[in-house]
């Protein structure tokens, strides 16, 4: 088979990146690591719980589907029509699993013997679809308690409100498993529809890291993969305004101590300028309340913030939100102090030296986050799903970021009329 | 391939373990003291250990300590408080990237090694007392640590299972005390609490790093050889006694899913024979509980086991809806119920072999895994090659695994009650 190859590679570390356009329409990325004794791989579509509406090239109409079925398609792949693909997974001795996330879907397995039969599993199952009324139904079921666990969870709770808060029509804001209801209106007629929009492989990654060779990954890939035709997909989000839903909202829950997140929206970008904007972003938001800021020292010293106060970024196609969180007594004091001390650095500029030792710490976390190869893999995905871009992208970016690009995203991307403060208050005591 | 150098005494009780492996960019350097768990210093110790990592006398706050890992390339340091059974182990763990990728050709190894040193030798204290400002800081955080167990629903109901299991042993204490008592703690009884944890703790120091490094073996030398030492043995393994009659307990919440934690006790079933039935019973996908109480019967999403060697105690929980509790109760029975009666196949338990060959082979491609490793070498009192203990699990016969399951007894069982409906998720207010 002829393939088109490039190799990519991490002068600072000397690792290196296969990267192979199968014939099949499938993009393969391969690290190998031989000093280690086990071996990863990622199977991803380009589909997650924001694709709620798409059309295929000649389809007349969108379709639109209920909330949560990404998720529910990849609790039923592991269905096959004659057994329960874990077991498959068990014989060979390697451990699987898959999740799925606003904007992807990834079935994983890691193993330290047994590759080649392990992927040919994973090529196998996720290429071959087997719905019924009765396996759907089965998975209601434990679906339905999976969403109950997280409606317990604060901290799940907390991210959604704020999203909600954050965002009018973009689906960012519904819950990656759905709900209850919406999982009752899927059917296997609309798994299938999901299944052949977003599972053709033109639209797919497979990634591999650790004590495995491209060569091998790519004898498994000519036996396993089935061509695709290539399609033009459209998945479209209704328009979203710049501004917030609401500025403010909260709910009670059985927490200890009352949990906050605030989340400032900005206009969100794609491929090599999404993370250049996030990690410019992160960058600014560690001097304006990172930990060894003047802010933190404050905060603290007012006893409003405790040591689970962090910065976050949060990007995707069509969102873009820098967050912070923690708990407090007082959520809305500490977003006033923030919002004060944005406003202050924006008049009086961010602190140089500090922007400059942040940056090279950003360097040392850039240059170990394919220290190992479950950390590698989830790199190359993530690259994957950020525009095809390269796995060692980031220390690049990272080096052309300049106090005044920070300035700048300052301005931009921190405004006192795009934020939301989501809370968590302590439920009554149970009587 | 990992090379694992022999022990190093480096004064009464403290041990120096090395291990090497060139896969690796970054450094680990892991310090763990042991104590013993009691009600009266849990708390205590566990504050004191989170202040080590706040502040020194060489770094005297928060945010100069946080600058200097900044500094140097975002090196992470953090105290870790665990438990084994009836010993709480008080970490302070740091990870940087190797001296090779430093930009400037400086040696970070030997800025973390002095600085973390300096946390543990040296804090920033006056008058045999914690600096006021970082005390009062931790304290908080304890206290709100403390309250939050509540908010993860899965290990609070954990937590409360161990308390009434284990209750009138060590273990029955709280990992990091109880409100009462942290509320007590004052600079000096911190204060107090460091002295006696240097001069009676045992201690393992654990390097996991890429090549050798021959100064930090000379600086931790001659950092621990002059202390003054008069070591307190702790004991890793007290098997817990087995109630006459199983305690029932339920506590009320307002949360949409039931937990459910059951712990099963035997006295004197061999552990390698617990550990394959902990495996084929709910320790992998392939498990019964997995496959019968999840996959069979829909009833929840996770349903596991896990075994508690120093307490010779066999954990189960799920998460279920209340309607569902009775019926989930009794199919985890059935299966402890289908151990007993040989309800398993050989390649079952050849399956539950090949999942601990690759849970061990993962652990050895992450410098956390290898050091926990040694650690837990260390406590068992073996110094087993990770190939030795994976022979030593072959030799479990399938007539040991039936005579554990039978010896196992039922101790306790406790519910997390759910009282709130679904519909009572949606209470956001917005202003």
């Amino acid at each position: 088979m002829k393939y088109e190859t490039t190799i990519l590679r991490d002068e600072r570390t000397g690792d290196t990146c296969t990267c192979i356009q199968h014939p099949s329409g499938l993009e393969i990325r391969v690290m190998e690591q031989p000093g280690f004794s086990t071996a990863h791989a990622m199977f991803g579509t380009k589909y997650g719980s924001i694709h709620t509406r798409f059309r295929l090239e000649g389809d007349a109409d969108y379709t639109e589907v209920p909330a949560g079925i990404a998720h529910f398609l990849e609790h039923k792949l592991f269905e096959n029509e004659d057994c329960d693909v874990f077991s498959l997974f068990n014989q060979v001795g390697a451990s699987a699993n898959a999740y799925t996330s606003f904007d992807r879907t990834v079935y994983l397995f890691s193993c330290s013997k047994n590759f080649d039969c392990s992927l040919e599993i994973l090529l196998d199952f996720v290429q071959k679809p087997y719905f019924t009324e009765a396996t759907v139904a089965k998975e209601q079921g434990i679906i339905a308690q999976e969403i109950k666990m997280y409606l317990d969870d604060p901290g799940d709770r907390l991210f959604f409100q704020l999203l909600r808060g954050l965002y009018h029509n973009h689906p960012v804001h519904l819950d990656v498993a759905g709900s209850v209801e919406s999982i009752a209106q899927i059917t296997p007629e609309l798994l299938y529809a999901c299944y052949r929009t977003f599972y053709n492989l033109n639209n797919m990654v497979l990634c591999c890291t650790g004590n495995i060779t491209a060569e091998q990954v790519l004898a498994v890939a000519d036996r396993m993969l089935k061509d695709a035709p290539a399609q033009k997909l459209e998945a479209v989000f209704l328009p979203e305004p710049e501004t917030v839903v609401r500025p403010y909202a909260s709910a009670k829950m059985a927490v200890g101590k009352t949990m906050f997140m605030i989340g400032f929206k900005s206009q969100p970008e794609s491929g090599l300028e999404e993370m250049r904007a996030a990690l410019t972003a992160m960058l600014t938001f560690s001097v304006i309340a990172g930990s060894a800021s003047p802010l933190y020292q404050k905060l603290m010293a007012e006893n409003l913030i405790n040591d689970t106060f962090n910065t976050d970024y949060f990007s995707g196609d069509g969102f873009f939100c820098m967050l912070a969180g923690g708990e407090s007594d007082d959520p809305q004091a500490v977003l006033d102090a923030l919002l004060a001390e944005i406003e202050s650095a924006k008049v009086n500029g961010l602190d140089a030296a500090l922007f400059d030792t942040l940056k090279r710490a950003a360097y040392g976390e850039a240059l170990t986050a394919n220290n190992a190869p479950e950390g590698a893999v989830s790199t190359l995905v993530d690259s994957y799903m950020t525009g095809g871009i390269s796995p060692f992208a980031r220390i690049q970016v990272l080096s052309e970021v300049t106090l005044a690009d920070a300035q700048r995203c300052l301005c931009e991307r921190f405004r006192a009329d795009r934020v939301c403060l989501s809370v968590i208050e302590p439920a009554a005591p149970q009587a | 391939m990992s090379q694992l150098r022999p022990s190093v005494p480096l004064s009464d009780s403290i041990t120096y373990t090395e291990i090497y492996d060139e896969k690796f960019k970054t450094c680990a350097l892991y310090f763990r003291f042991f104590v013993k768990r009691t009600p009266q210093t849990a708390a205590v110790n566990a504050l004191m250990i989170d202040l080590l990592t706040n502040c020194s006398a060489d770094y005297p706050t928060l945010a100069a300590l946080t600058l200097k890992k900044q500094s140097l390339y975002g090196a992470s340091l953090h105290s870790i408080r665990g438990n084994t059974g009836d010993v709480q182990e008080l970490t302070i763990a740091a990870n940087w990237i190797d001296d090779r990728f430093a930009l400037e050709g400086e040696s970070v190894t030997d800025a973390m090694a002095a600085l973390m040193l300096g946390c543990i030798l040296r804090p920033n204290a006056q008058n045999n007392a914690f600096d006021a400002a970082a005390f009062r800081f931790c304290k908080q955080n304890l206290l709100d640590t403390i309250d939050c167990e509540i908010n993860q629903k899965r290990s609070y109901a954990m937590l409360r299972a161990a308390g009434i299991a284990f209750e009138g042993e060590p273990a029955a204490c709280p990992p990091y005390g109880t409100r009462e008592s942290a509320e007590q703690i004052t600079a000096e009884s911190a204060f107090a609490a460091w002295e006696t944890m240097l001069k009676t703790a045992p201690l393992e120091i654990v390097a996991v790093l890429p090549s050798e490094k021959p100064k930090l073996l000379q600086m931790l030398s001659d950092a621990f050889s002059s202390l003054q030492r008069d070591p307190v043995p702790v004991m890793f393994e007290s098997a817990s006694p087995c109630k006459a009659s199983p305690s029932v307990i339920e506590e009320p919440m307002p949360v949409t899913q039931c937990k459910l934690v059951l712990a099963l006790k035997t006295a004197d079933a061999p552990h390698e024979a617990m550990q394959m039935l902990n495996l084929l019973l709910g320790g992998t996908t392939g498990s019964l509980l997995f496959a019968n109480v999840r996959e069979k019967l829909s009833l929840c999403y996770y349903c596991a086991s896990r075994y508690q060697r120093s307490k010779h105690t066999l954990i189960i929980d799920c998460g279920v809806r209340t309607d569902k509790l009775c019926e989930a109760k009794e199919a985890i029975l059935d299966q402890c119920k289908a151990l007993r009666e040989g309800g398993f196949t050989d390649a079952m338990m050849e399956e539950a072999i090949l999942f601990y060959e690759h849970s061990l082979a993962s652990a050895s491609d992450a410098q956390s895994g290898l050091a926990a490793w040694v650690f837990q070498q260390k406590q068992t009192d073996r110094n087993l090659t990770m190939e030795e203990s994976i022979a030593l699990l072959r030799t479990v016969t399938r007539e040991q695994i039936i005579a554990a399951a039978n010896a196992m007894q039922l101790d306790t069982v406790y519910t997390l009650l759910a009282t709130k409906s679904e519909d009572e998720n949606g209470e956001e207010a917005s202003e």
